[in-house]
C-alpha cells in the first residue's frame, strides 16, 4: 500500500505517468474526484509539457499532427537542461478546502492572455486550463510568471 | 485500450476505459486507414482528457472530404467535457 500523501510538503514529479498517478491520489482527497482528477492531471500535464519541457502551444499543435508529440516529450525528458528538471504539486489544508498549487521549473507564460477557449476550436491543443476550469476549479488563478498554478476545491467529508 | 473493428466501408474504434495521453501513439497508428467513415465508440470510455480532444480533432482532419466521423455512446463526464468543448457542432454524436 502506498503511503498517504503528506500535505503541506511539495511533492515531485517529472513524467506524465507520474503527474497522472499523482493527480489521482490528491483528487482522492476532494469532494468530487473524477473531475478533481481530470482537472489537475491537465494542469500537471501542463506543467511538464510546456513549463518543464518548454514545447509552445503552436509547437505542440504541429507535434501532435505530424504524430511526433509522445517522441518529443521523451527525448526532452533526457535532454539537458530538461532533464533535472522537476515539476512540484503541494497541498494544504485550509479549513474544509483543499489548496493545491502546482510549480514547474519552466519560465512562466502570458497567463493573462490565455483567455480560456470558448467557442468552437479546431486546434488539438489548448484546451486544458479551460476544462480544469469548467468541471471543477472555477477559482484557478495563476502567479506571476505563471509557473505557477493554484486551485481550491472542497475536501472529502 | 483501443479495439478496431472493420464493418463494411466503416472503421469503428472501441476505446475502453482511459482516454488519454497514453493512448495517443495507438491512436495514431490507426490513421493509416481510410475509411469513408469512422465510429469512435465511447460506450466503456470512462474518462477523456484533453490529449483525447485533440485526437479526435486530429482523426476529424484526416478523414476523407466525404469522410464522417461520429462520436457513439458517449455518457457521464466524458460527454459533458466533449459538449464542453463543443464537439456537438464539429462531430455527430450518436447513442449508443
Amino acid at each position: 500500500m502506498t503511503p498517504p500523501l503528506q500535505l503541506g510538503v511539495p511533492l515531485a514529479f517529472r513524467t506524465r505517468e507520474e503527474a497522472s498517478g499523482l493527480a489521482g491520489e490528491i483528487a482522492a482527497l476532494l469532494a468530487d474526484p473524477p473531475r478533481a482528477r481530470m482537472a489537475l492531471e491537465e494542469l500537471m500535464l501542463n506543467a511538464i509539457e510546456h513549463g518543464n519541457l518548454a514545447i509552445g502551444g503552436r509547437a505542440k499543435a504541429d507535434l501532435l499532427r505530424a504524430g511526433r508529440f509522445g517522441d518529443e516529450i521523451r527525448q526532452r525528458l533526457d535532454a539537458m537542461p530538461f532533464a533535472e528538471r522537476r515539476a512540484h504539486v503541494t497541498v494544504t489544508r485550509q479549513g474544509d478546502q483543499l489548496e493545491i498549487a502546482i510549480r514547474d521549473e519552466g519560465s512562466g507564460f502570458a497567463w493573462r492572455e490565455f483567455i480560456p477557449r470558448d467557442g468552437v476550436s479546431d486546434a488539438p491543443n489548448g484546451r486544458g486550463i479551460a476544462l480544469a476550469r469548467t468541471l471543477c476549479f472555477p477559482n484557478l488563478t495563476y502567479v506571476d510568471p505563471g509557473n505557477v498554478v493554484v486551485v481550491r476545491g472542497r475536501s472529502a467529508s | 485500450m483501443i479495439e478496431v473493428t472493420r464493418i463494411g466501408t466503416a472503421t469503428i474504434l472501441k476505446i475502453s476505459g482511459r482516454f488519454d495521453f497514453a493512448s495517443v501513439p495507438q491512436f495514431q497508428e490507426l490513421l493509416d486507414h481510410k475509411p469513408t467513415e469512422w465510429v469512435v465508440d465511447l460506450t466503456e470510455t470512462i474518462y477523456v482528457d484533453s490529449a483525447a480532444l485533440g485526437m479526435l480533432l486530429i482523426l476529424r482532419d484526416h478523414a476523407t472530404a466525404q469522410g464522417r466521423v461520429a462520436l457513439r455512446g458517449a455518457h457521464g463526464m466524458v460527454r459533458e467535457v466533449l459538449t464542453m468543448a463543443r464537439f456537438d457542432r464539429m462531430f455527430v454524436l450518436e447513442p449508443a
